[in-house]
């Protein structure tokens, strides 16, 4: 093996140069594959690294005599099923017909 | 100095060499790898079990909190005793005979027990109230059961240095973690008194009795009665909006008995776990009891349908694990639209006027009428 100092300083920058350059043409394939192949929006909702979290609760006010629908916010002691008053349109029961959730993804 | 670093620096391909051989022989002479593996493993259970204790911690503060919120008494001790004891024996399976009456009568014995425990500290609050403590109770226990047999296996791992045993928990514990985290999230859902999707059965339910009356028929279980194009339908479900599940078996029992077993078919609806790739809110009709319990309320439905001759549909609201626990989203209340769609098809279609039809809403009914 050649010892390191008979190597010319000139041949080992060339070589330096030679290697960082191949190092950067196969780094910018790598990355176009990758972003040909959808990784940049995988990455954005990675799974392990984010959580589906509830940030807000909605429920569906109904009449029911299907007339009249709204959304609100969920407020303390909402249930489905829960009369909360009588329709503006017809007079009827104006009840809770659905509560959910609406999720954002936050990272873990 | 400068005449040593020269002469390494002339020599550094016998250096080298030297440097090579002593791996080899450290790699393939000694324990040493082992023993940085065994030590790597054990430092990484060590932080998941970390994480896992942050979580069961998390999951008590939210039930403390809302124990301290509706005013009740002592529940430190309450929360200990629940963590430590309620514990269900299985009964002897070697002789089968009644063994669904046994298992029946431990699990309600059990659950009894525990009512009437968290009666005496809150006695004041309403039934629903005390289902949605016991509930979210329940699971920060599931969360603290999973932590112990973990920490067990740990430490039994890290005692013998049995690597394997430590090698099978580190590959574990990720897919643990993932799976466990949404439990304490569940918890919030419940002390609000949202539906989560566990209750998708009782959602269905709704849909077809509206506000109709309940009327008891067993412990925390009710049944409401409509007419849909001259079929009585005899809808059972948990008795809402607390955290239950009632004894939907055991009432599809009394209400054929009390029917004379004159039933033309009995539908049970449930949510069910999907399988990796299926979207949530898919909605699946099959043959059988749609029901998820350790046997004896399944059994009562099957025994009942077979007693009356009458076909047993599922129809069943497909979702993950995390998200039958967690509060319910958009697509599983498109689910329950379709699987009520379903079910009204099924009333239609596959019985006759005159008929009498049970359907049963499977499932936590926290957060439904």
């Amino acid at each position: 093996m050649m010892p390191l100092q008979e190597i010319s300083p000139d041949l080992l920058t060339v070589m330096l140069l030679t290697l960082a350059l191949l190092s950067l043409i196969i780094l910018t394939a790598l990355l176009y594959v990758r972003l040909r192949s959808g990784f940049m929006k995988r990455m954005a909702m990675n799974p392990d690294k984010y959580d589906e979290v509830p940030y807000k609760y909605i429920s569906i006010i109904k009449c029911v005599s299907n007339d009249h629908t709204a959304d609100r916010e969920f407020q303390e002691g909402d249930f489905v099923g829960k009369v909360i008053g009588e329709c503006p349109k017809c007079g009827n029961k104006l009840v809770i017909d659905a509560i959910y959730a609406q999720y954002i993804a936050r990272k873990r | 100095m400068l005449i040593i670093l020269q002469q390494i620096l002339n020599n550094w391909d016998s250096i080298l060499t030297l440097l090579f051989w002593v791996l080899f022989f450290l790699y393939f002479f000694t324990d040493l790898p082992q023993k940085a593996q065994l030590y790597r493993y054990e430092r990484g259970v060590a932080a998941k079990l970390a994480m896992l204790e942050g979580l069961v911690g998390e999951s008590l503060n939210k039930v403390r909190f809302y124990l301290s919120r509706l005013n009740v008494r002592n529940y430190d001790q309450y929360i200990n005793t629940t963590l430590e004891n309620y514990f269900v024996i299985e009964p002897v399976s070697i002789e089968p005979t009644d063994i669904i009456k046994r298992l029946d009568h431990v699990i309600t014995s059990n659950e009894h027990k525990f009512k009437q425990d968290l009666e005496k500290i809150a006695p004041d609050l309403s039934i629903h109230t005390r289902n949605n403590i016991a509930t979210s109770l329940a699971i920060a226990s599931a969360l603290y059961t999973i932590y112990k047999i973990l920490r067990h296996y740990y430490l039994l791992g890290k005692k013998y240095e049995n690597w394997v045993l430590l090698m099978q928990l580190y590959l574990m514990m990720p897919q643990l973690i993932k799976e466990l985290m949404p439990y304490s999230k569940a918890i919030d859902g419940i002390i609000r008194g949202v539906p989560i999707g566990d209750g998708a059965g009782p959602l269905v339910a709704y849909k077809l009795i509206g506000t109709t009356p309940r009327i008891d028929i067993d412990e925390d279980t009710v049944y409401s009665i409509v007419n849909i194009e001259n079929r009585s339908i005899y809808v059972v479900k948990a008795k809402g909006p607390g955290a239950t599940v009632g004894r939907p078996g055991k009432a599809v029992s009394k209400l054929a008995e009390t029917l004379s077993y004159k039933i033309a078919r009995i539908i049970t609806i449930d949510a069910a776990l999907k399988l990796e790739g299926e979207k949530t809110g898919t909605v699946a009709e099959g043959a059988g009891a749609a029901i998820g319990d350790p046997g004896p309320e399944k059994i009562e439905i099957e025994r009942t349908a077979v007693r009356c001759n009458a076909p047993l549909d599922a129809v069943i609201i497909k979702m993950s694990n995390d998200e039958a626990i967690k509060p319910v989203k958009r697509e599983i209340l498109e689910g329950v639209e379709k699987a009520y769609q379903v079910v009204l098809d099924i009333i239609k279609n596959r019985t006759n006027p005159g008929d009498n039809v049970i359907v049963v809403g499977i499932g936590n009914t926290v957060g439904v009428y």
